[in-house]
């Protein structure tokens, strides 16, 4: 997201240059002006009955308005950003982290695909090893702990305790 | 009113109520003193735990993690001085200066006693206070209502921390996602863009859960190592706290309690800026200002009554106009409406034995919370040190059967996923999401009071908020200057500490 000024060093940084700020202002702008071109499109006539509107309310009110203030504040922000010397910390991950994040979402997002088809336990039981192993821990008490006895537990906690719905095991 | 409360002090005293009261207290000592695991997040967590049990039962268990974490937090920035929790963060001051010199037990121990007075303390307050405050709250209408949330919107905005301008680029966001699905009057569709699944609108609850318990769990993952804190550190030594102790620092206490108590009664201040107020006070009173800051015993008890006496008065606005003042608050107002019950005059009016039911059940939650404290702060003070390698993905599934199971459906969960992500990229560009909640929970009791104040006013606006709505006016007139006062304050406060915490 775009240039920042160099995080390395501070005195480098003056006044004017494009850091992540400006960008995000000059997306506030963009995105003002999209709201506003398709608040005809997307938002509906009001129910009517019997000819009548059922509210005085135009649906379009509050997204217009919104639309306008998102103008106004994303001006606003670009101006503010030209002397903001706030750092993207984006730019501080190095490799390893970018990696250890991209692993974690990957796998997160395997979780919420995945729990439904083949269950909560299953699913559980195969993030936690993944992400325990990957964190370091040899510790077999504590991994069995972790992958098995609080998925199963919290199975426990939900279902039989609170009474809810879980997708225990695969459902075929 | 007085017969509300002796009814609700009746259906307050159950045994299940303070089990898990109990339970939560414990809990949220537990979780507040992890580092990295903040109140915000096990209050997150915990939250679909309470849809699932009676109103009077769930709620106080969420007061119950409510109060636990504040306190919590202040463990690990007394003993290894990094603060559990935001609200600890002026703790640091002399938490860990007095653990260097081997009185960390006396420490933590003025830290419990001074929370649990405040708390207790402000409790009451709150317990009287709402009363006659719901009562004016009932007397307002629409076009009021819809002052009062601009008002508070500005405010939660402009005293957060951080660039106000975006402050207020986060806040129309909340609004802008808020309006996706139907409008609240009409019920026409908006910004649904013909994809079924939105058609009712972003779900509230991953949005919570997503923006407050992942981006701590992507936080931590960044570094690869499997616990926070070497080992042999954290451990409660040196002698007890004594009752002179207590007593000399009273007077602290008390004047922190008090500042405390009205920070939490204004929505969108917080437990952060009480502590340093607290803190700050505190000093200038002092005769030996120059020992603060270097292990004073006092300027715990300063910052830990101040910060624990925001709990009670923050359900003030919540109970009484449905405003709710932080992040925290959200989550409790999550767990009203998931039960059905939504915090307003109307709550007030019809169920009002329930509602003082609760802030009874919180005021008892105190006395537990000084017994669960004084047992289980040695054992909490071992815990700073738990491997993360357990604990995020132990948090991880928390989360997710959590979302799952108030809905039973993977869109919530796919939700939960983009809003953790999203959650934890705006607080690596330095973008706070309290706005952003706040908006997306008030943005359409905003639209429907204002479109109730458009059938009311019968096409005249003007006229009519002239003409019938003089307090309304008033409201209005008072935003500017109420929005620029807590702004220069917010500002002041902010250059003060700027450096005060991360370290």
């Amino acid at each position: 997201m775009g240039r920042s000024p160099a995080g390395s060093d501070p005195d480098s940084m003056f006044k004017g240059r494009l850091n992540f700020n400006t960008v995000a202002g000059i997306v506030c702008v963009v995105f003002a002006i999209g709201l506003y071109i398709i608040i005809p499109y997307e938002v509906d006539e009001p129910p009517t009955l019997f000819g009548q509107s059922g509210s005085d309310l135009d649906p379009k009110l509050f997204p217009t308005i919104v639309a306008v203030l998102f103008l106004i504040v994303g001006v606003w922000y670009i101006v503010e950003s030209l002397g903001l010397r706030e750092k993207n910390d984006f730019k501080q991950l190095t490799l390893g982290n970018i990696k250890n994040i991209t692993i974690s979402v990957v796998v997160i997002l395997f979780y919420a695909l995945a729990l439904e088809p083949i269950g909560f336990i299953l699913s559980s039981f195969i993030v936690t090893i993944v992400l325990t192993l990957y964190y370091g821990s040899r510790n077999i008490i504590g991994i069995v702990g972790v992958t098995i006895v609080v998925p199963v537990g919290i199975y426990y906690i939900f279902t039989r305790l609170l009474q809810v719905y879980l997708p225990a095991v695969p459902d075929f | 009113m007085f017969e509300s409360l002796l009814a609700g002090l009746e259906m307050a005293l159950r045994l299940d109520t303070m089990l898990m009261m109990g339970l939560g207290l414990v809990l949220g000592m537990f979780i507040g003193a992890l580092p990295g695991f903040t109140t915000i997040m096990a209050m997150a967590v915990l939250l679909p735990i309470s849809f699932f049990l009676d109103p009077l039962v769930g709620i106080p268990f969420l007061i119950g993690v409510y109060k636990g974490g504040i306190f919590g937090g202040s463990i690990p920035a007394i003993l290894v001085s990094m603060p559990g929790t935001g609200a600890s963060v002026a703790t640091l001051f002399d938490g860990p200066a007095l653990t260097k010199k081997g009185k960390s037990r006396k420490a933590l121990e003025m830290a419990l006693f001074s929370s649990a007075f405040g708390d207790f303390t402000s409790d009451i307050i709150t317990i009287l206070l709402i009363g006659p405050i719901a009562l004016i709250a009932m007397r307002i209408g629409p076009p009021e209502l819809a002052a009062v949330l601009v008002l508070s919107l500005l405010v939660i905005v402009v005293s957060g921390g951080g660039v106000v301008v975006k402050g207020f680029v986060m806040l129309l966001v909340g609004l802008f996602l808020a309006m996706i699905g139907q409008d609240p009057i009409g019920a026409a569709s908006r910004f649904t863009f013909d994809f079924f699944a939105i058609r009712s609108g972003i779900p509230l609850l991953p949005m919570l859960i997503g923006l407050f318990a992942l981006p701590e769990i992507f936080a931590a993952i960044e570094k690869r190592t499997a616990s926070y804190v070497r080992r042999s550190v954290g451990k409660a030594e040196g002698e007890r706290l004594t009752f002179a102790e207590f007593k000399h620092c009273f007077k602290t206490i008390c004047r922190s309690t008090g500042i405390g108590t009205v920070v939490g009664m204004i929505p969108g201040v917080g437990q952060v800026v009480a502590a340093f107020m607290g803190y700050a006070a505190a000093k200038s009173a002092s005769p030996t200002p120059e020992k603060f800051g270097t292990g004073e015993l006092e300027g715990v008890a300063a910052a830990e009554a101040a910060n624990n006496a925001v709990n009670g008065p923050t359900l003030v606005p919540l109970m009484t106009i449905g405003v709710p003042g932080d992040n925290i608050t959200a989550i409790l107002l999550g767990a009203f409406v998931a039960q059905g019950l939504r915090p307003g005059p109307e709550l007030f009016a019809t169920q009002s034995a329930l509602v003082y039911a609760i802030l009874i059940a919180m005021l008892l939650a105190n006395v537990l919370f000084v017994v669960v404290g004084y047992a289980l702060v040695p054992v909490f003070a071992k815990i700073v040190t738990i491997g993360k390698s357990y604990l995020l993905p132990l948090t991880i599934v928390f989360a997710f059967a959590g979302t799952y199971v108030y809905r039973s459906n993977t869109l919530d969960l796919l939700f939960l996923v983009v809003f953790g992500v999203a959650g934890y990229a705006l607080r690596k560009l330095k973008f706070d999401v309290t706005p952003l909640v706040m908006g997306f929970i008030l943005g359409p009791v905003l639209e429907y009071s204002f479109g109730q104040t458009v059938t009311l006013s019968q096409g005249d606006m003007l006229g009519y908020i002239i003409a019938d709505r003089p307090i309304t006016i008033v409201i209005v007139i008072t935003i500017p200057f109420l929005t620029y006062f807590m702004w220069r304050r917010g500002a002041k406060l902010r250059r003060t500490y700027a450096d005060g915490g991360g370290h």
